[in-house]
């Protein structure tokens, strides 16, 4: 997943990187070293991003339009590229309560590309509609643990662009909760590359321990084994 | 809820705010108005109240004993501190002259904000 999100970012972009999402900020960093040396981000807690006052400075520097990409995700998504983030079931007699949109009800609508992440690629997730609509917009594509679903803007919808290796049309379909035409040129997400993997486990997860030990931790012994 | 925080902090009464359109906050949020942008004609843009907290109780590294407060640059605290009615820091230090040597990370609250300081020790 990070590997799909770093091959999504551009050189001289500048990146914003919410709370609780280590994956995007692993793929932020593993672009700048790769091949966007010139991306600027900002990771509060990381050293060597942009160093705002605040969330204020960097919510106004989102609104003015300058933020080129942020990372959102939701306890549901929708066929329409909708998120989720604040009850499952009816709002009033919510089944479960969450902390609400943290200020994704006004990203989604200023930042030039919205990249959608979820861990969990399942029908419960990607719901034919969220039942409460915290944001929604045009996102630029969903990057899941099963594959990476673009936004075809003309019709409105998720479409599936690429299934990660050991995945297939049938098997992302079955796991998706509505229905998700393929691009034309659908096919299966490069692996990632030796190289891709060294910078992670040499240069990435050294930096994102700061921010995300357990998340580290969990990911060089998933590497071991 | 920035926005909001800094229309208080500017003694107004609402502040439009971007985005929101087609969120259902607005559905459960009647005090969020949508209405015409008066500068941009054509498009819609919402309204939300002011938020003046009547207490905001905040913790800074350091103060001196005119009430100046030294925090981190990082949070908002400085918004909250300006939209609040009452302003109560905790602090770690309190020194004749704490704000006049600031770390690059550090920021003063100046004492006008600020209503009473707690003295928190080990």
């Amino acid at each position: 997943m990070a590997c799909a999100i770093a091959r999504a970012l551009h050189d001289r972009e500048r990146v914003g990187i919410g709370v609780n999402s280590p994956i995007p900020a692993a793929g932020v960093l593993l672009a700048q070293r790769r091949h966007a040396p010139r991306l600027r981000f900002r990771l509060p807690g990381l050293e060597g991003g942009v160093a705002f006052v605040g969330s204020k400075e960097f919510f106004d520097f989102a609104q003015r339009g300058e933020l080129d990409v942020f990372f959102l995700s939701g306890i549901q998504i929708d066929m329409s590229g909708r998120i989720n983030l604040h009850v499952l079931g009816d709002y009033e007699r919510p089944r479960r309560r969450f902390p609400g949109a943290f200020g994704s009800a006004v990203l989604y609508s200023v930042v030039r590309r919205v990249i959608l992440f979820r861990t969990e690629h399942t029908p419960r997730v990607f719901v034919p509609r969220v039942d409460f609509v915290t944001a929604g917009g045009s996102p630029d594509r969903v990057v899941t643990s099963r594959a990476v679903l673009g936004f075809d803007r003309a019709a409105g919808r998720l479409v599936l662009d690429s299934y990660h290796p050991g995945q297939s049309v049938d098997s992302v379909r079955a796991a998706t909760g509505f229905e998700l035409p393929s691009r034309s040129d659908v096919g299966e997400t490069p692996p990632p590359t030796a190289e891709e993997l060294r910078v992670l486990r040499d240069d990435v997860y050294p930096l994102l321990a700061a921010v995300y030990p357990g998340f580290v931790q969990r990911m060089r012994s998933a590497a071991v084994n | 809820m920035l926005m909001a925080l800094q229309a208080g902090a500017s003694g107004v009464s609402f502040t439009p705010v971007p985005g929101l359109l087609g969120s259902d906050l607005l559905r459960w949020r009647p005090d969020f108005r949508v209405v015409d942008d008066p500068c941009r004609p054509g498009q819609k843009v919402v309204l939300v109240p002011a938020i003046r907290p009547e207490f905001a109780l905040l913790h800074g590294r350091r103060a001196d004993i005119e009430g100046n407060v030294v925090i981190g640059t990082m949070y908002d605290d400085r918004l909250v501190a300006q939209a609040s009615c009452h302003v109560v820091y905790s602090v770690e230090t309190v020194q004749e002259q704490g704000t006049c040597s600031l770390a690059a990370d550090e920021q003063v609250i100046p004492a006008a904000f600020v209503d009473a300081l707690v003295l928190v020790r080990d």
